[in-house]
Parts: C-alpha cells; sequence; structure tokens
C-alpha cells in the first residue's frame, strides 16, 4: 500500500553522459545522505536519430553529446536535500546549460511505497 | 558535511616508511588513541584487518582508504598518510599505494562514515588535488590545502 511521505519529497531524474560521472554521482548523493537510486543505460534522442534513422546519419552536430554513453539516474529524494543535490551535479558533470553536458530535474512525488528508513 | 571537521594536523603524517599494512595501521592507531584515548587499539586494528581481508581497501592510483567503525569512539575522525617508498596493498591496478586516508567512525555512525567515506572518495578521483597534497612539506599546508578542496564541494 502506498503512503503519503511526511516529508516532502521530489523524483531527482539526472541524464547524465558517462559512466565515470555515474559513479561520482552515485558518490555525491552518498555523501549527501541520499542512499538509494536507480540507474539505466539509455539513449538520447540524438544517438537514435543519428544512427537509426538514415536520413539524419548526416546531422551529427546538431546533437551534442549524441555519442557518448547515457545513464539516466533517478532517486526519490528529501526535498531539504534537491538544491544540495543539484550543487553536487553541477560540481561533477558541469554547467547543465551548456549543450551536451546532461539534464537534471526535478518531479514532485505524491505517493511512495520502498522508502523506510533512514541513516542515523 | 565537510571532511575538515573529521581530520586535524597531527592526523596528517607527511612520511612514513612502514614494510606492510600491519605496520602502518598500527603506527595510525597509537597516534589515534593518543589523541582519542577510548578507542580500543586492539578492537581498531582487528577490524582494519578484517576489511582488508574481505577485500583491499586500495582503490587505484596509489591511494588506500582503510576504514572502520569501533565502540568507544563519539565522533568520525581521518587520518591522512603519505608512503613515499610505496606499500603494496593488493590493489586491482597493480600499483603500490603512496597516499593513505584512514577512516574510523563510532559504531553506529553509519551514515556518517559512508557519507565521509564518499567524500574522500571524490576528493582521492581528483588527481590534481592529490598530486598538490603529495608534494607540499608540512602536515599543516596539506590541512589547509584539503580544507580549501573540501571547500569547494557541496556542503
Amino acid at each position: 500500500m502506498s503512503t503519503e511521505p511526511s516529508v516532502t519529497l521530489e523524483l531527482m531524474v539526472c541524464i547524465v553522459k558517462s559512466h565515470r560521472k555515474v559513479e561520482e554521482m552515485l558518490t555525491g548523493f552518498l555523501e549527501l545522505g541520499i542512499r538509494g537510486a536507480t540507474v539505466v543505460d539509455v539513449k538520447g534522442m540524438g544517438q537514435i536519430i543519428t544512427t537509426q534513422i538514415p536520413i539524419f546519419t548526416g546531422f551529427k552536430s546538431l546533437f551534442p553529446g549524441w555519442g557518448a554513453d547515457t545513464y539516466m539516474i533517478l532517486s526519490v529524494v528529501d526535498a531539504a536535500n534537491v538544491e544540495r543535490a543539484f550543487k553536487m551535479a553541477e560540481e561533477v558533470c558541469g554547467d547543465f546549460n551548456k549543450p551536451g553536458v546532461g539534464i537534471a530535474f526535478t518531479v514532485p512525488v505524491t505517493r511512495v511505497m520502498g522508502m523506510a528508513g533512514e541513516w542515523k | 558535511m565537510r571532511l575538515r571537521n573529521h581530520i586535524r594536523a597531527e592526523l596528517i603524517f607527511t612520511h612514513l616508511t612502514p614494510r606492510n599494512k600491519a605496520e602502518l595501521f598500527r603506527t595510525l592507531v597509537d597516534r589515534l588513541v593518543q589523541l582519542y584515548p577510548t578507542i580500543d587499539a586492539a578492537e581498531l586494528l582487528e577490524k582494519l584487518a578484517e576489511r582488508e581481508a574481505e577485500e583491499t581497501t586500495g582503490i587505484g592510483d596509489r591511494i588506500a582508504i582503510p576504514h572502520a567503525r569501533v565502540t568507544g569512539l563519539e565522533q568520525t575522525v581521518c587520518a591522512l598518510a603519505r608512503l613515499p617508498d610505496g606499500l603494496d596493498f593488493g590493489a586491482a591496478d597493480g600499483e603500490e599505494v603512496t597516499c593513505v586516508f584512514l577512516l574510523v567512525s563510532p559504531i553506529r555512525a553509519v551514515g556518517d562514515h559512508i557519507r565521509v567515506l564518499a567524500r574522500i572518495a571524490r576528493l582521492a578521483h581528483d588527481r590534481a588535488f592529490i598530486a598538490a597534497i603529495m608534494k607540499m612539506e608540512s602536515a599543516q599546508a596539506i590541512l589547509s590545502r584539503l580544507t580549501e578542496e573540501d571547500a569547494r564541494h557541496v556542503d
């Protein structure tokens, strides 16, 4: 049964461009006391368009980061930790406003299961 | 979380030449016990040895982060040792270790232990930072550089 969280939670989603950055992000999460995340090996739109749709293969330069391994990190975090998590993500990945660096965003979490227990 | 809050100049060894891990741990633990007399040296040495037996704490790039949680300690503390001659830690990359961060936490402080361990791991991956502290002449200079680097990361 899902429950309304007792603290405000957000789902943090980060798309990052190398496995090394994933390792650093997860290490950074641990520094912040965030103990859970899921990492998914994904493909971005640019990767698919420029490698699998022949007509677009000549447009690789329009999709910065198209050739990099791409990973999505998902973590439900205490809203009080979100700003620090974003700061840490920028430490690891660089300026997300630059093309090809990745994406980071959060969305509100209204119901949750399986988040029992936090470190003391 | 700041690593700076867990390390002090008296716990920075600029030049150690141990013959093996046991000798290294004995030197570091002796100093820790001087500064934190409630630590049981035998317990800490045993736990460090157990952890090494489980899997090396040599993380590559000539760095090792041995660590343990023990009874009798009230705060998480870190020691840093430079080993200019290198020491075999059985690291996966085959390199001898020249820089050791030893982390010790209270038995119940799992969260703090992991947070500080993670911060050390992130700093240790910064080659420029490690190269800088390996060249510095005094413990105080190393501590200052570490404080500066630590402050660049999220609190």
